[in-house]
């Protein structure tokens, strides 16, 4: 049984899970080419979206996690805040026809539709605003889809470490939780 | 055995009906049809075997569990004829206030006066009532000399002390304390005990959970034991008059060797660390048995920490087994010494509790037969953490002994044991020391001490 509404505990969950998703992309980000850091950060980012989706479990649970991020963003770029809305929207209205994030396959497809539409909605409006690489990589829609695929499988990884993580502490009593 | 009882005719202060709880992952129930009455101004005491479920009825009562534990709850909890079921802890404060047993979950700011300030300021007291109620709290709880010190430099038994300074200053209806005693010296609980009865003269509630009753003689209106699930009225009358206390005869500083042949173990050459006055120096042989005492605040667990290598003493040196510890590594001291910390939530990292104690060179056999000897075999696979407090200083325990060190170090982990965990725990010491090893240990309980009978290091604040 979910309680449907948000409370303090809640609020900061999510935002020490952005802080975890903030720190690592800035960590991985600079390590790769820019059309390459969301595929390189999902393995990472993967475990604290998983995380926060097991331990919040309500519908809007990625949206509490990454809009603050996008609100905090808007003076560098309201390109990437842009980005950050339209992949949550993404997913959470994929999700909310399934149901919550308190299922395990739930929480799959919302790790791997993040990761994936991030890659796709990233590069294509980096293509629309920025150009540069990301327009080159616009004529080449076999590259984005692989990209996405890529960034799928990653995120993937981060949902199964997660959910490694996810299980420790369901063990423990720490986590009430279905795997 | 159900028990459900009302004194007098007034409305009681709580009323739990039928509880039930049951925690995640588990198909039993821990609790089960729980019924009790706390009427203002008694004291009611709950007592039972480690892991017998008394602190989760103090998190269903306080709204701890479910809402922050997950699990499930049937039955209701009534406050002054109101249900408070639903209630968040944050509601159900107005009226209650509670101590967990771990003193390190419930403090939040950065120092002792400031902690204080911090509940009254949240329960919304005038300024200048905050200042008085603050200055008086810190004589009545002598944390004077202590008031601008940094929380996490405090003993264990400071920070119940601190802990208990804040809830008692608040004076809420009803007090639920989660071995209040554990941690603290023999000054601190003939304080407590005095405020106990002044409270409850008062008016307020008191629930309590203990396992030292002894120490409670006369007090409780009523006492409770929880086992398999369900409250039992007991009579602590019934209970055996407490040994003659070690902790009453005179204390020796430097204890010498039992015998002038044993093989010394380890040895203090002037070690000082910190504020502390320099420690005393001492010998240990193998199969001693010695106990650090003093007051809460005095430096036993820095002691402990010296010797284990945590710490690196400003002054003087150490040695172990004929070796100089100056320039050694943690890791290479932690070969011969083996030490179990005060919160064993530190040192417990396994994913069951037999892969905690299946190390390296640890043998099934002998991990079974560790197990068996601190009662923890049936719960061999469960996950570390969903143990009680007290089942975890056993495993942390169980886990320090299963690498077989020649000198095990023991802080404080004798807290939380029922009557015959503690004897257990208590044998397999034995054993270890039998077998030649050294115990240095610290605890404020006088059984500990009787039935170890200790050599007695005192150690001066």
């Amino acid at each position: 049984m979910i309680n449907l509404n948000w409370n303090l505990r809640d609020y900061v969950f999510a935002a020490f899970m952005t802080i975890g998703m903030v720190a690592s992309v800035f960590i991985i980000g600079p390590l790769v080419p820019p059309f390459l850091d969301v595929v390189a950060w999902g393995p990472v980012g993967g475990i604290f979206l998983t995380l926060g989706m097991a331990r919040l479990q309500k519908r809007g649970s990625v949206a509490l996690m990454v809009f603050p991020l996008a609100v905090l963003v808007i003076p560098l770029s309201p390109a990437i805040t842009l980005y950050l809305v339209l992949t949550v929207l993404f997913t959470e209205a994929v999700v909310f026809f399934r149901g919550n994030y308190r299922l395990k396959r739930n929480r799959l497809l919302g790790t791997v539709l993040f990761f994936a539409s991030a890659v796709a909605i990233g590069i294509v409006g980096g293509g629309l605003m920025v150009g540069d690489v990301f327009a080159e990589l616009l004529t080449k829609p076999w590259l984005i889809a692989l990209l996405s695929l890529s960034g799928a499988i990653t995120g993937g990884i981060g949902w199964w470490l997660g959910e490694n993580i996810v299980s420790q502490l369901k063990r423990a009593g720490k986590l009430d939780d279905d795997l | 055995m159900m028990t459900r009882n009302t004194i007098g005719n007034s409305q009681p202060l709580l009323e739990i009906q039928d509880l039930s709880f049951t925690h995640v992952g588990q198909s039993e129930p821990t609790l089960e049809a729980i019924n009790l009455n706390l009427n203002a101004g008694e004291l009611v005491v709950l007592a039972g075997a480690t892991g017998s479920g008394k602190s989760t009825l103090l998190n269903c009562l306080t709204g701890i569990a479910p809402e922050h534990t997950g699990g499930k709850l049937t039955g209701q909890v009534i406050c002054q004829g109101e249900d408070i079921t639903g209630w968040s802890v944050r509601q159900r404060s107005r009226f209650m206030g509670i101590v967990l047993q771990n003193v390190e979950t419930q403090l939040f700011t950065e120092r002792v006066e400031e902690e204080i300030v911090f509940g009254l300021e949240n329960w919304n007291f005038p300024p200048q009532q905050i200042q008085e109620l603050t200055q008086a709290a810190l004589v009545e709880f002598d944390l004077m000399s202590q008031k601008d010190w940094r929380i996490f430099k405090l003993s264990a038994g400071q920070k119940q002390r601190l802990l208990l300074t804040c809830l008692l200053t608040r004076h809420p209806n009803i007090l639920v304390l989660d071995e209040p005693f554990a941690f603290l010296d023999t000054a601190g609980v003939q304080l407590l005990l005095e405020l106990l009865q002044q409270r409850v003269k008062r008016g307020q509630s008191v629930l309590l959970i203990e396992h030292r009753l002894e120490l409670l003689r006369g007090l409780p209106n009523r006492t409770y034991g929880l086992e398999a699930g369900c409250l039992n009225c007991w009579d602590l009358s019934e209970l055996p008059t407490p040994a003659e206390s070690l902790f009453q005869t005179s204390a020796s500083t430097h204890p010498g060797p039992r015998q002038s042949n044993a093989r010394i173990v380890l040895q203090t050459h002037d070690i000082s660390f910190g504020g502390y006055p320099a420690f005393p120096n001492f010998k240990v042989v193998a199969g001693d048995i010695v106990l650090l005492k003093g007051d809460n605040g005095c430096g036993k667990t820095t002691l402990l920490k010296l010797l284990s290598g945590l710490l690196k003493p400003n002054t003087g040196w150490l040695e172990i087994e004929g070796q100089d510890q100056t320039n050694k590594k943690v890791v290479q001291i932690a070969q011969t010494v083996g030490f179990v910390l005060q919160n064993p939530n530190h040192q417990l990292f396994a994913e069951s509790v037999s892969a905690e104690v299946m190390q390296p060179g640890v043998t099934t056999a002998q991990a079974q037969q560790l197990l068996e000897q601190l009662n923890l075999s049936y719960c061999s696979d469960k996950h570390p953490h969903a143990l009680s407090q007290g089942q975890k200083r056993r495993l942390a325990l169980g886990a320090v002994l299963a690498r077989q060190p020649t000198i095990c170090l023991l802080d404080e982990i004798m807290v939380g044991q029922d009557a015959t965990s503690l004897e257990l725990m208590l044998k397999a010491l034995r054993t270890f020391t039998e077998e030649g090893g050294a115990l240095i240990f610290t605890s404020h309980d006088p059984k500990v001490a009787t039935m170890l009978q200790p050599h007695i290091i005192a150690l001066d604040e």
